[in-house]
């Protein structure tokens, strides 16, 4: 699917804009010899309830010519996916891709998977893969400083998780993020709804 | 946002950056590259309490000339981004106290295990340690400040490495 122009576009575009303009200066200004390049990503993974959304941002600079180019996919549950490629045009430091999916009462992940490429000296690319989660979680047993849960309906995503959280059944969104060599799960605690069983299957966004 | 990272004693030579909101995770994930101690570039937009991974990382003690390959934080660093820091574009953040550490996971008879995964976690963060084919994993952080779960009949050695002889 290619990229669209969403409500925010050009809000975000400024101000993505606005974040290189300001890198620029703060490299020149500190006289930084030796960082040649500089690359800043973003990614975002969101639902309005009838669509999942996936929106990957990408601004470069201290180069020139300056090469930019985002390979972004969103894969449903049911691995239903979206994708799209977009790269910059000569002078263009900024760029954007945005794909969405009907949620389709789909439970499960959801995953947004950017590869960001560069003239970055360093890192030709830069990855992050991210996967949204809801989940219904047990107290599988009490420990200090953490409770440990498991998944309800396990799928090899984030099927245990520590947390503060005393609840015996919850409904959790997790996020499984996967960084370099890295894998971790993040869940607010805000965000965590108490239930009163084990439910299955997992709930939709 | 320019963020740049103190430390006494190492320097960052180069790693990979990941931050996200503390309160909403995975929502506005943003990257960016280190190269010594400096992170250019990035976006954050919004006031609040984010939180910082740093992975496969070159780190080099300022006491040496030698650059260590460690493969990420145990655990991520909690930064705190003000609308004055995001109008003025520039971030100083201590790096929290911590040091390298060699994880290795044994069996009954104190003998390594390859290739096997640990669970760590702290405050709302749950993490896969996955040891190498020796047994072992180099991080860098403060294993006291977290959990860590060992299945029945199993150890870990936690070494606290000087770099000294590194």
């Amino acid at each position: 699917m290619q990229s669209a122009i969403s409500p925010s576009f050009n809000v975000r575009r400024i101000r993505s804009i606005a974040s290189t303009l300001l890198c620029f200066a703060i490299l020149f200004a500190a006289e930084a010899p030796t960082v040649s390049a500089c690359t800043s990503t973003y990614l975002n993974t969101y639902s309005d309830g009838d669509y999942m959304y996936a929106d990957a941002q990408m601004s470069v600079s201290g180069c020139n010519p300056c090469y930019a180019q985002i390979d972004l996919t969103l894969t449903s549950p049911s691995s239903r996916s979206a994708h799209t490629t977009v790269y910059n045009n000569p002078g263009q430091t900024s760029i954007e891709a945005w794909v969405s999916l009907t949620i389709n009462s789909e439970a499960g992940t959801w995953t947004s998977s950017a590869d960001y490429s560069s003239d970055n000296t360093y890192y030709r690319t830069q990855t992050a893969n991210l996967r949204k989660i809801w989940a219904y979680y047990k107290l599988s047993s009490n420990g200090t400083p953490l409770n440990t849960f498991s998944r309800c309906n396990p799928n090899n995503a984030c099927d245990t998780l520590f947390s503060s959280l005393s609840y015996n059944f919850a409904l959790f969104v997790v996020w499984e993020v996967t960084i370099g060599s890295t894998y971790t799960c993040a869940a607010a605690n805000a965000q965590v709804q108490e239930v009163n069983m084990c439910y299955s299957p997992d709930t939709i966004p | 946002v320019l963020l740049t990272l103190l430390s006494d004693h190492f320097v960052f030579s180069r790693a990979h950056v990941l931050m996200l909101r503390r309160d909403r995770p995975g929502e506005g994930a943003l990257q960016g590259q280190c190269y010594e101690n400096k992170i250019p570039g990035l976006n954050v937009h919004k006031p609040g309490t984010y939180r910082l991974w740093l992975s496969d990382m070159d780190i080099r003690p300022i006491s040496s000339v030698k650059t260590i390959y460690v493969k990420g934080l145990l655990l991520p660093w909690t930064i705190e981004f003000t609308q004055e820091d995001i109008e003025r574009g520039i971030k100083n953040m201590t790096a929290p106290p911590g040091g390298l550490f060699r994880v290795t996971v044994v069996d009954g008879r104190h003998v390594p295990i390859p290739n096997h995964k640990l669970l760590a976690g702290a405050d709302e963060i749950t993490a896969e340690l996955q040891m190498d084919a020796s047994g072992s994993l180099l991080m860098y952080g403060n294993p006291t400040q977290c959990f860590i779960l060992i299945d029945s009949g199993f150890g870990i050695y936690i070494e606290h490495l000087d770099t000294v002889g590194l």
